[in-house]
């Protein structure tokens, strides 16, 4: 027997009272008159000194009573074997766990294992247990068909043997994708089998919610409103997180990047970075050291630099410019020490040359290579020599790689054209600029191009020519778009040369001049691409060498011709890396990357520096680091999920719920049995029988 | 002054053996009872030495011109060959006014008699007994409020007056001493001996003010305090319910354990009492309604010739004689 509301039944000990009440001693009936009580004080009434009651029946009818009032109100049941239906139903429950890059703080893997394992062990035998892990992407362990399609009975056990292939990686957390994507799967399995025992449907999130998580999926999702989801949020062992980032001057953060902080001893002039370390709450550690690693992994000499960042803060750290033989940034005094090392790929930088093809003239402003060669076209990551070749020359004639832009001049013979027109094909870009015009011209143009209708005269100029229609939207002249660099009104053009296409099909015209004709023009050819200036640049031809566009037309020509290793820095784990036939692409453990499968791209699962080798042996570095946002490890609010229409489920303890749930089964089999109703009609029954006694009592006496 | 309650108890056994208070009380007619005591006590009296107090010698004053002849003492001149006046007190009737509480409280009686009864007796023969000296005596009942009023005379049929005023049922409230006591002040401007019965069982401190006031009007107060034995011992023995019968008020009370408390409380108000009364010059008796009322008899004549010796005192005072003050009356 139980007691849905067992406190009442406290109010039993009020039995006490009428016992006490009987054993009062009762006031004595004679009433003594007396002139004054002033200088009376009163006794209190005293118990019999003898347990003696006299009316044992009216005390038995009161006891009786209270004691049935106080166990109707405690509401009494019998606990039969009733059967409720409130775990007849199974769930179709999805089990999400997190395997981002952030789970790898310590303490957190091992307790979402034991999370799992204790959600599986709490779900009943009809639930459908399906096991995904999700990171950029939502990845199986047990998908929801598989689960269907398994026995009730071997439903935990499947999800267990999942779960043991389950490890966390290096990736970002798309959590509004892996959202979309289990909602869509169990929608999908909800259409699919309708013959199903179970009717609703969860997503349970075994994660550390952290604040990097990225929502985008789900603001144009609409959430099914039979899918809830429910977060099962895991604490770290250690609390905060730093990162130390090495900005770039071509970061967004320029503006930001100022030194703020100078290490001790290095001198000025001594080329240094910028470091931002960022220290995100709640973090009990304030003092960091920075590092360079070199690529044994050992700190390099004289790079350690403190610094101290409060909670909740970031500072911009200025050390000492990374040696050569580098490979990481490491931060030292962080307990979450999964990002605490920072890539980067510091190579030596690409020999280039640039070739000119051109005769020399008495006047060297009269050539091309006068300009060509003061051009200052060396980066960081590149040294671009310049090669001034005669034409007809008999030396060895470069590969694209060793040399990606040649520029020609109507001085070219008909072996350099027969060169070029292979080097194009290599993928080679050749800059013809047509300086005047001849019959030889002609002809060249037409072996080079292939295009027997093309012709080229010169062109009657009357006081100058200037360029219209440029194309702005093209890489070249995109650099001088914007309003303050676009009037090319300036640059005027004495002579120029006509260049008639019969079919223009293929040629991209960038710029013309005033009279229509174009000015330049490129075409894709092979796998490099020829560009046509019509017109010189020399101050006996155009302004166009003296004028500010000059250099950086060509710089951009350059540019596109030898496209740089794009922010090797910028990779992170996710991301693709691709390399060409005959590469190869080495990760950071040493093992070969698409293999014999053939394939010229990768995910890159881990970070750290990837080696791509070409043919000739080259080892080009390539820095992959993790994604930003997973060292953003403050805890996400859930409300954000529920801002985005996601349905959530009760967050309550477990515990409690099932408090709940066992009352409520209380409550139903209380008020199936109704005991206590009886109970009130025993009270009315006692107390009809006490008032009966009592009024035959007084009657007889 | 405590003194003079001791006396009195001691003197209850001796006055017993005179009068019997069950046989008196018995006695239908008031005036008839009150004749009964004071002719009782006026036997005892032959024998008592407080005689020849009535016409009392007051002092010699020599002769001058002008003054009464038949003054002169004419023994003393024959001794002394001078005119000496002798003087006499004056026999003056005095007014007296009996004031008697009749009160709810006063209903309480342990004997077969109540305190009003024993009190109405008292006042009745009082009453008899200084119209018997030619005094001029009203009367004035009171409760809560003043029920009765008959103003001081000496006349025919004044007597019966004040006696069937005493016979009349009370209404029997609650006791207030201050506004009778105030109006008897108001009421009464000559000089007069006041006698108050009452069992006074009020705060002490209620009393100070209107008996202050009666003191400085030259009013001679006398307090007849009349207590039952069973008030003054608790004479009951049994735990009981007890209701105050002025109030109503119930309370358990048990006397085995109540009695000495009760008798400490009772005895330091009687003490404040007796104290107040001194300091005002106030004539104090208490009598328990199982004792004589000629003792009250007793103590008035006691504080009349107390009053008579200090009158003639005063005078001589002023007349260069030594003044001496004197206590409230006691018996």
């Amino acid at each position: 027997m139980s007691f849905l509301s067992p406190l009442f039944a406290l109010a039993g000990l009020a039995i006490a009272l009428p016992i006490l009440f009987h054993l009062v001693r009762k006031r004595p009936k004679d009433r003594q008159l007396f002139s004054s009580l002033m200088f009376l004080e009163p006794a209190p009434p005293r118990l019999t000194s003898q347990s003696r009651v006299d009316q044992w029946l009216l005390l038995l009818m009161r006891a009786l009573a209270l004691g049935l009032l106080a166990a109707a109100f405690s509401r009494p049941y019998w606990n039969v074997a009733a059967e409720t239906d409130t775990n007849s139903a199974g769930l179709r429950r999805m089990i999400l766990i997190d395997t981002s890059a952030s789970m790898q703080r310590p303490g957190l893997w091992e307790t979402a294992i034991a999370r799992v394992e204790k959600i599986v062990e709490q779900s009943v035998p009809t639930d459908v247990l399906a096991l995904y892990t999700f990171d950029r992407s939502l990845t199986p362990l047990v998908s929801v068909e598989e689960a269907i399609g398994t026995a009730p009975s071997q439903r935990q056990q499947l999800a267990r043997a999942g779960l043991k292939s389950a490890k966390p990686t290096w990736m970002g957390t798309d959590l509004g994708s892996a959202l979309v994507n289990a909602a869509d799967l169990l929608q999908a399995d909800s259409d699919v089998s309708t013959d199903s025992s179970a009717s609703a449907s969860e997503i349970v999130i075994v994660t550390d919610f952290q604040n990097g998580m990225s929502f985008e999926k789900l603001a144009g999702y609409t959430w099914p409103s039979t899918c809830k989801v429910r977060i099962e949020r895991l604490e770290p062992t250690a609390m905060g997180n730093a990162r130390a980032t090495l900005l770039t001057s071509t970061g967004p953060e320029e503006g930001l990047s100022k030194p703020q902080a100078v290490p001790k001893g290095s001198p000025r002039d001594e080329p240094s970075v910028r470091v931002r370390v960022a220290n995100y709450s709640p973090s009990a550690q304030e003092q960091f050291q920075l590092s360079w690693l070199d690529a044994q992994g050992m700190s390099v000499p004289g790079s350690v630099t403190k610094c101290q960042v409060p909670s909740g803060s970031s500072l911009v750290v200025q050390m000492p410019s990374p040696p050569v033989n580098s490979q990481a940034l490491k931060l030292e005094g962080d307990r979450s020490e999964f990002d605490n090392q920072f890539y980067v790929a510091k190579t030596e930088p690409v020999q280039s040359t640039l070739i000119c093809l051109d005769a020399r003239n008495p006047l060297p402003e009269d050539s091309l290579s006068y300009f060509l060669e003061q051009l200052p076209l060396s980066s960081p990551s590149r040294v671009v020599r310049y090669e001034a070749r005669a034409p007809g020359s008999d030396e060895v004639w470069p590969t694209p790689s060793q040399s990606p832009l040649i520029v020609a001049s109507h001085h070219a013979t008909v072996p350099d054209l027969t060169e070029l027109a292979k080097y194009i094909e290599l993928g080679g870009h050749v800059l013809w600029v047509l300086d005047a015009a001849s019959e030889k011209l002609t002809e060249g143009l037409r072996s080079l191009t292939g295009e027997s209708s093309i012709s080229v005269s010169e062109a009657k100029v009357k006081n100058y020519a200037m360029l219209e229609q440029i194309d702005f939207r093209h890489p070249l002249f995109a650099d001088l778009s914007s309003s303050r660099f676009n009037d090319f009104t300036k640059v005027r053009f004495w002579k120029h040369r006509k260049l008639e296409l019969q079919d223009d099909k293929g040629w991209q015209n960038l710029a013309r001049f005033d009279d229509g004709s174009p000015a330049l023009l490129s075409r894709a050819q092979g796998a490099g691409k020829l560009w046509i200036l019509t017109s010189g640049w020399q101050p006996s031809q155009s302004q166009l060498a003296l004028s500010s566009k000059f250099v950086p037309i060509i710089a951009a020509l350059f540019r596109l011709s030898a496209p740089e290793e794009s922010d090797s820095d910028k990779h992170t784990v996710g991301g693709t890396l691709a390399w060409s036939s005959g590469e190869k692409l080495i990760d950071p453990t040493g093992v070969e990357l698409g293999g014999e499968s053939g394939l010229l791209s990768s995910q890159t699962e881990q970070p750290g520096i990837y080696h791509r080798i070409d043919q000739a042996g080259r080892d080009v570095r390539i820095a992959v680091n993790l994604d930003d946002s997973e060292s953003l490890t403050t805890v996400a609010d859930v409300e954000r999920l529920e801002r985005l229409g996601v349905a959530m489920l009760d967050q309550r303890p477990q515990e409690r719920k099932e408090g709940l749930q066992r009352q409520l089964r209380a409550v139903e089999l209380e008020a199936k049995q109704g005991w206590w109703r009886w109970l009130v009609m025993g009270v009315l029954g006692a107390v009809g029988i006490e008032s009966l006694l009592c009024i035959a009592r007084n009657r007889f006496a | 002054m405590a003194s003079s309650v001791t006396s009195t108890n001691n003197n209850t056994k001796t006055i017993d053996k005179w009068i019997d208070m069950a046989a008196l009380m018995r006695i239908k007619d008031m005036q008839l009872r009150a004749k009964s005591v004071v002719d009782g006590f006026h036997n005892g009296l032959h024998r008592s030495p407080l005689h020849g107090f009535s016409v009392e010698f007051s002092e010699y004053r020599p002769y001058s011109e002008g003054d009464d002849p038949r003054s002169i003492d004419w023994k003393l001149f024959a001794r002394s060959d001078r005119y000496y006046l002798k003087k006499f007190e004056d026999e003056t009737n005095r007014r007296c006014y009996l004031v008697v509480d009749q009160s709810k409280s006063m209903e309480f009686g342990s004997l077969e008699y109540k305190k009003i009864d024993y009190a109405r007796t008292l006042a009745a023969t009082l009453a008899y007994y200084l119209t018997l000296q030619r005094d001029a005596v009203g009367l004035l009942t009171f409760e809560a409020d003043v029920t009765e009023f008959l103003a001081a005379r000496f006349r025919p049929g004044q007597l019966k007056r004040i006696l069937s005023l005493l016979e009349k049922p009370s209404q029997s409230t609650s006791t207030d001493l201050q506004r009778p006591l105030a109006h008897l002040a108001d009421m009464v401007r000559q000089r007069s001996l006041i006698l108050i019965v009452s069992d006074f069982l009020v705060p002490v401190e209620s009393l100070r003010q209107p008996l202050s006031y009666l003191r400085a009007r030259s009013h001679e107060v006398m307090l007849l305090r009349v207590l039952d034995p069973g008030e003054v011992d608790l004479g009951w023995s049994k735990a009981s319910m007890i209701l105050d019968l002025e109030s109503g008020r119930e309370m358990y009370v048990n006397p085995d354990t109540a009695r000495a408390s009760y008798q400490k409380k009772f005895n330091a108000h009687e003490q404040a009492l007796v104290e107040m009364c001194g300091q005002f010059g106030i004539g104090w008796t208490s009598l328990k309604t199982d004792e004589s009322i000629e003792l009250a008899l007793f103590d008035l004549l006691f504080r009349q010739q107390n009053a008579g010796s200090r009158s003639s005192r005063a005078r001589s005072s002023r007349s260069g004689g030594a003044v001496r003050a004197s206590a409230g009356g006691s018996r």
